[in-house]
């Protein structure tokens, strides 16, 4: 292609102006810089600290009380209709024993949806209504959480829609414990390490989507979220 | 100890007591100062416009008329930094290493004074309040932020005032001023906006031409602060 | 693309007699700016990361076309399409190839600068398609007709009752000024397009060479939104965004949000390797980057201006130079804006259009202080003057002036002649404590020269001293 061979071509031509060839810094200068002793007894305090400092919530709670402490915060916070995948349910079978019905349906005044059989909001309209539009609840798993910043890393596969951590008005990630890593440097680490490639997307979320563009006034949920909760698993 | 002078045009023409006042603190401090009387000008307000081949011939002169001196002192940061420039100029081959001497050997006054001297009461007494504005040559070119606090400090009397914003800039730029003078005094304003809010009789710095623009929206806009040379502070007894 | 002579002084004219866009500009810049102090004042080896940051960034720099070649690799293999383009034309005449192949009509757009400069919206818009801006600031300034005023803030010159006058003169529907309602009220109405797009199109703040990876980085979620639910993504980047390694991108990272926006990390870090995969269940299905040059590889000629590239757009010299502060971004007349706009101007858009734009600086370096990757910003304004004055781009007064002002310095006696000359002047002009200058003068008063300059007086200096 005549464009890529003049613009490599000009790229390269003036690249030998330099004799100095000064290497590239290595990966561990880089390490050295971003990592420190991080104490593992304080990990998941600094990691909430974090996230509520961007408008986050944290609710620690154990493997076994899962499913009552989602449900008793999806009645906390008003939530109508919360989209997850069946995948979820494999993962934490009382969830399943305790909230849903085999396809869905309600639990009280919580509406279930599975993102595997509801329809995504971009499938042609066929019957009924654009269901995962109507969700103000989304519920996903995550890779790792970040005590540096609170952060979570989320990726895409196919049991978890990107969607459902983005249309809802509400985010809810449930974590367990041992996902904890102090920095970032360890979440690209883990990111290099991932096994059979990288998937489509991965995505840092530190917080609730904001914006400062009106006079730098500070407005949440923009477009994406404006609420976001951890469910931590302990023990 | 010998100090060659190097007196800015600015000094030279505008503010002499400056430059005397200079001589005085050095030679209270017991050195012996030269003043080649030869000299003109650094060649900044070529370079700062882009005539660098003007500014190389001005550079040549002083490289030439400095290049036996011991130690250069200035009461002015910005001709100290463009003279610390001058090795990048296209300066003839065989003036190349008094060049480097020239530029490795030159200080600004405060600079001089505590780095150099190892002094930071210079004997002297100014019973005022004084706010010190940052040149930003001084402070970004050579490092110097804390010299000349610490000299202020250590002047009898003197009540210190630290203003909002101190190291930013007043917009004097050499011919910036010139070129965009409305632009220039907005920024000047700004600055005269937080010497206003600090209420103090003088205001201080270690370049003339900050002085000059900082004294020009003073003297204009009516306003009692007075500028001064942080030389002629020094020099007060 | 041919560009008019920017009228600096003009811009400038108006800007200072925009008493509200002067104010908002510099309350806007000193809350980012005491915004990041808090950030970078937590992190002890900033200036570790700086330096280290500024090396990684030379050599990339100084290896681009292995870079170039290494991203284009691994995104091909990653299943992503890449397009070379030389210029904003052949750009946008690849996006249109590429939106007919797919009927696109319905566009949306998260924000990028690189889109701005080749005037991507304007040109598809008058090919019929309908482009809609969806970061907050960013959809403000389209609606108003307006070009950003600042890399990351780009409705920062309006107010918050401006911006709802004309949301309700947009929408027909009564907007009321307060932020958050603002906002909420945006979201719906670009909710429903995004959810209709045919396509997206966004920047790239960072692409990975080593593994084909775009990182965009956000903190609304309409580029999360741009990137996901249309069928087709399209990312434009020039060719200074590549980086090696993964674990580059990790540093730039840390000192990104926290130069930008005074945040330890943005809302939202997307990285895309790929289209959507076997059995994803959303994602585009094709993604299309285009890599552009657009005059940036004439920057890697002169050894003097190559570290321009190195910028990673963070827009914190804008939020401490004291030009920008005065005058707000519309000044400089394009889309780069403040001490890194002053730098591209002149070698993008040509030293005849922008002979000015390095001279637009006092020098005063705070630009240089605050730069995460160490350019040393106003030493390049000041080279680029040069070349400025080498091209005979000033006018022939000024190089008279200088000349001659240099002639008069260069010899002892001529240097007497002229400060007795000034001395004379002062008498005759000079009432008192004051002469009239002019120029000058308008707003400034200046002192009369000296009885006697320092260098008549110093051997009076020497009796008094006693030698």
């Amino acid at each position: 292609m005549k464009s890529r061979e003049e613009i490599l071509h000009r790229v390269s031509m003036n690249q030998s102006l330099r004799a100095e060839h000064a290497g590239l810094p290595d990966r561990d200068e880089i390490r050295r810089l971003l990592t420190w002793e991080v104490d593992q007894s304080v990990l998941i305090e600094r990691f909430a600290d974090e996230l509520q400092s961007v408008g986050g919530a944290v609710i620690r709670t154990t493997e076994k009380n899962i499913a009552d402490a989602l449900v008793s915060y999806l009645r906390s916070v008003g939530a109508k209709c919360v989209l997850l995948s069946e995948d979820m349910l494999q993962t934490w079978v009382d969830l399943r024993q305790r909230l849903l019905a085999p396809s869905g349906g309600r639990r009280g005044t919580v509406e279930f949806l599975y993102s595997d059989d509801s329809r995504s909001p971009r499938d042609p309209i066929s019957d009924g209504a654009r269901d995962q539009r109507s969700a103000d609840t989304g519920i996903t798993a995550c890779e790792a959480l970040i005590a540096e910043t609170g952060s979570v890393l989320i990726k895409s596969s196919d049991i978890q829609p990107r969607l459902t951590s983005l249309l809802p008005e509400r985010h809810v990630v449930i974590a367990r414990s041992n996902q904890l890593i102090g920095t970032l440097w360890e979440a690209f680490a883990l990111i290099k390490k991932a096994e059979g490639g990288l998937p489509a997307a991965y995505t840092l979320v530190t917080g609730v989507s904001q914006t400062a563009d009106i006079e730098k006034v500070l407005v949440k949920g923009v477009h994406g979220p404006r609420e976001l909760c951890v469910i931590l698993l302990e023990g | 100890m010998t100090a060659s002078l190097f007196i800015p045009c600015l000094v030279d023409l505008f503010f002499p007591e400056t430059g005397i006042a200079t001589v005085k603190v050095l030679e209270r401090l017991g050195v012996r100062v030269i003043y080649p009387s030869e000299q003109t000008c650094c060649g900044q307000p070529a370079f700062n416009t882009g005539y660098r081949r003007e500014a190389t011939r001005l550079a040549v002169r002083f490289v030439r008329i400095f290049r036996d001196a011991e130690y250069i002192v200035a009461p002015s940061g910005s001709c100290v930094s463009m003279v610390k420039m001058f090795p990048e100029l296209d300066i003839p081959a065989s003036l190349h290493e008094d060049a480097a001497h020239v530029s490795s050997h030159i200080y600004e006054l405060s600079e001089f004074l505590v780095n150099v001297l190892k002094t930071e009461d210079v004997g002297a007494a100014f019973p005022h309040t004084v706010t010190y504005h940052e040149s930003c040559h001084l402070r970004r070119e050579l490092g110097v932020i804390d010299e000349p606090r610490r000299l202020l400090k250590h002047v009898r009397g003197l009540s210190l005032v630290e203003m909002e914003n101190a190291d930013l800039c007043c917009g004097f730029g050499g011919t910036f001023a010139v070129k965009f003078p409305l632009l220039s005094t907005a920024m000047g304003e700004q600055k005269v906006r937080s010497i206003t809010a600090a209420n103090v009789e003088y205001v201080t710095a270690g370049d003339s031409g900050c002085l000059l623009q900082i004294g020009g929206l003073l003297s204009r806009h009516g306003i009692r602060t007075q500028p001064i040379h942080i030389a002629e502070i020094l020099s007060s007894d | 693309m041919s560009v008019d002579l920017i009228d600096i002084q003009k811009n400038i004219r108006e800007a200072l007699r925009d008493l509200p866009l002067r104010t908002a500009v510099w309350k806007a810049t000193e809350h980012s700016l005491k915004k990041r102090e808090g950030v970078v004042g937590e992190v002890a080896n900033w200036e570790e990361l700086r330096t280290l940051a500024h090396q990684i960034r030379k050599f990339t720099i100084d290896h681009l076309a292995q870079y170039l070649q290494e991203f284009e690799r691994s995104a091909t293999a990653n299943g992503m399409k890449v397009h070379w383009a030389q210029d904003a034309n052949e750009s946008v005449s690849i996006v249109r190839t590429i939106l007919q192949q797919h009927n696109a009509k319905h566009i949306v757009k998260s924000k990028s600068m690189t889109t701005e400069e080749i005037h991507l919206n304007a040109l598809l818009e008058k090919d019929g398609y309908s482009v809609v801006e969806t970061d907050l600031g960013e959809y403000i300034v389209q609606l108003a007709g307006e070009m950003p005023s600042h890399i990351t803030a780009p409705a920062l010159h309006k107010s918050r009752e401006a911006i709802a006058e004309l949301l309700t003169k947009k929408f027909h529907e009564p907007v009321p000024s307060d932020p958050a309602l603002i906002a909420s009220i945006v979201r719906r109405r670009l909710r429903d397009l995004f959810l209709s797009a045919d396509a997206g199109i966004s920047g790239v703040n960072f692409a990975v060479a080593e593994t084909g990876t775009l990182c965009i980085v956000e903190n609304e979620g309409n580029a999360r939104f741009t990137i996901t639910l249309p069928h087709v993504h399209i990312a434009i980047m020039g060719i200074d965004k590549v980086i090696p390694r993964m674990a580059d991108l990790a540093l730039f990272l840390k000192l990104l949000p926290r130069s930008a926006t005074g945040q330890r990390m943005t809302s939202y870090v997307s990285l895309i390797s790929s289209p959507r995969q076997t059995n994803d269940p959303d994602g585009p299905e094709e993604i299309h980057i285009i890599i552009l040059d657009n005059g940036r590889s004439s920057l890697l000629s002169d050894s003097s201006l190559r570290q321009v590239l190195y910028c990673i757009r963070c827009g914190a010299c804008l939020n401490t130079c004291p030009v920008y502060r005065q005058i707000g971004g519309h000044a400089y007349g394009w889309v780069y804006q403040g001490p890194i706009g002053g730098m591209l101007a002149p070698v993008m858009l040509g030293f005849n259009t922008t002979p000015l734009h390095p001279y637009l600086s006092s020098l005063c370096g705070a630009c240089a202080e605050i730069c995460p990757v160490k350019i040393d910003i106003h030493h390049v304004l000041l080279y680029e003057r040069s070349l400025v004055v080498a091209q005979r781009r000033t006018s022939r007064i000024e190089r008279i002036i200088l000349k001659v002002w240099a002639w008069l310095m260069s010899g002892r006696w001529r240097y007497a002649f002229s400060t007795r000359i000034a001395q004379l002047l002062s008498t005759i002009f000079g009432k008192g404590a004051k002469v009239y200058l002019p120029v000058w003068g308008q707003t400034r008063d200046f002192p009369p020269a000296a009885k006697k300059t320092f260098h008549q007086l110093y051997r009076k200096v020497r009796e008094t001293s006693g030698q």
